[in-house]
């Protein structure tokens, strides 16, 4: 027999997709252990979630990515509140006693990180970074949201926050609390998507910032020190590595032409890269033209055996 | 020459494989180590990193063959 939709409400019938028989096997949800901040963007497909291993993989490299592909791992969390906001009801008029649900509950939580005060101040930068978010709970299972092409992706946030960091007293240690907020009710219920890790997915770090200061440059030399967040000079844990051409990067200021490094010696005495650019062509810079020399992105640097390093900024050198 | 360790250095062997020693030196003095030295101990650095540069070049060309 034929079927039109026609007139014909959804009471069970030909429009209906309700079922009451359990999943065969299911997932309950457990306290989560870390966060995936992620940028717009960042999808996983398929081929991706092949395995567990493929997803922890492809997980792992997102977090070396460009800016705009990258997933920034949130691991050690310390505590957890789920801060949802109930659903609202309205009677549907003062004849009735029927009441309905007029607003979605928000899905809204606070976690606590017990890192430190550096780590807490980068928090505040992920603030206005537009960024999304995954969870990964204590049994491994990563939450997200599944697309309209069918990949994986992250809930979209209202709302990130780092709340003020509160000192410890007489009985209770320092806290350091930060909340989300999701956007969008669908994307928690309807298009939830979750997948079965295991805990090496607790093995991914995010980047560590690195300042990069010139302390003094010889003609087309730079002597550039790096110190990673915290105060470690990087020559003292990466001297042979980080002395290669390929872990820097220069190029002309002004044009954005890429400058050849050719050559990078670390100098234990002033704890400094002492960077070569081509002298030839920085001869034949005008005066004053300036060169922008930086460290290299964060997946060269990990195939040179630097994971886990990014700077905040290049420095520059001045053609006198 | 001074044997001089050229510890922590890496200088782009395709860059350099054309050029002579003298530019060498001169493109890079600015870049030795402040503990080297003087002048003198300053070139013989560059002439031993000029040196492993080389090596790393006919090495490379060996490989290629």
């Amino acid at each position: 027999m034929a079927t039109d939709l026609l007139n014909l409400p959804n009471c069970g019938g030909t429009t209906g997709t309700f079922n009451s028989g359990f999943a065969f096997c299911d997932v309950i949800r457990k306290a989560p252990k870390a966060l995936l901040l992620v940028d717009a963007g960042v999808e996983f497909n398929a081929a991706a979630r092949a395995t567990i291993a493929t997803m922890v993989a492809k997980i792992k490299e997102y977090t070396r990515a460009a800016r705009g592909g990258r997933v920034y791992p949130i691991m050690s969390l310390s505590n957890f509140d789920d801060k949802s906001k109930e659903a609202t009801k309205a009677a549907i008029g003062n004849l009735s006693i029927q009441e309905i649900t007029m607003q979605e509950g928000i899905p809204s939580f606070t976690f606590e990180h017990f890192k430190g005060e550096l780590f807490h101040k980068q928090l505040s930068a992920a603030q206005n970074a537009n960024l999304k978010l995954m969870i990964i709970d204590s049994a491994y299972v990563l939450y997200g949201t599944v697309t309209s092409g069918g990949n994986l992706t992250a809930f979209s946030l209202a709302e990130f926050y780092a709340q003020l960091a509160k000192f410890a007293n007489a009985t209770t240690p320092a806290k350091y609390p930060f909340d989300v907020t999701l956007n969008d009710i669908s994307e928690y219920k309807e298009n939830l998507g979750i997948i079965q890790l295991d805990s090496t997915v607790l093995n991914i770090s995010g980047n560590r910032d690195t300042v990069l200061t010139l302390i003094a440059q010889v003609t087309n030399v730079g002597k550039v020190q790096a110190v990673g967040n915290g105060g470690k000079n990087l020559g003292s844990l990466w001297a042979t590595e980080l002395a290669v051409t390929g872990a820097w990067t220069a190029k002309n200021q002004t044009s954005g032409a890429t400058i050849t490094v050719t050559g990078v010696a670390w100098d234990s005495t002033l704890g400094t890269f002492n960077v070569t650019v081509d002298n030839t062509a920085y001869t034949a810079l005008g005066s004053g033209t300036k060169v922008l020399i930086n460290l290299a992105a964060p997946a060269a640097l990990t195939a040179l055996g630097v994971d886990g390093i990014e700077s905040t900024g290049g420095v520059e050198i001045t053609k006198p | 020459m001074k044997n001089i360790k050229v510890d922590f250095a890496g200088f782009d062997p395709v860059y350099w494989v054309n050029k002579t020693e003298k530019e060498f030196v001169e493109a890079n003095f600015g870049a030795v180590p402040e503990h080297v030295g003087d002048k003198a101990a300053k070139e013989a650095w560059l002439k031993q990193a000029y040196a492993k540069v080389t090596a790393a070049n006919d090495e490379s060309k060996a490989t290629t063959k």
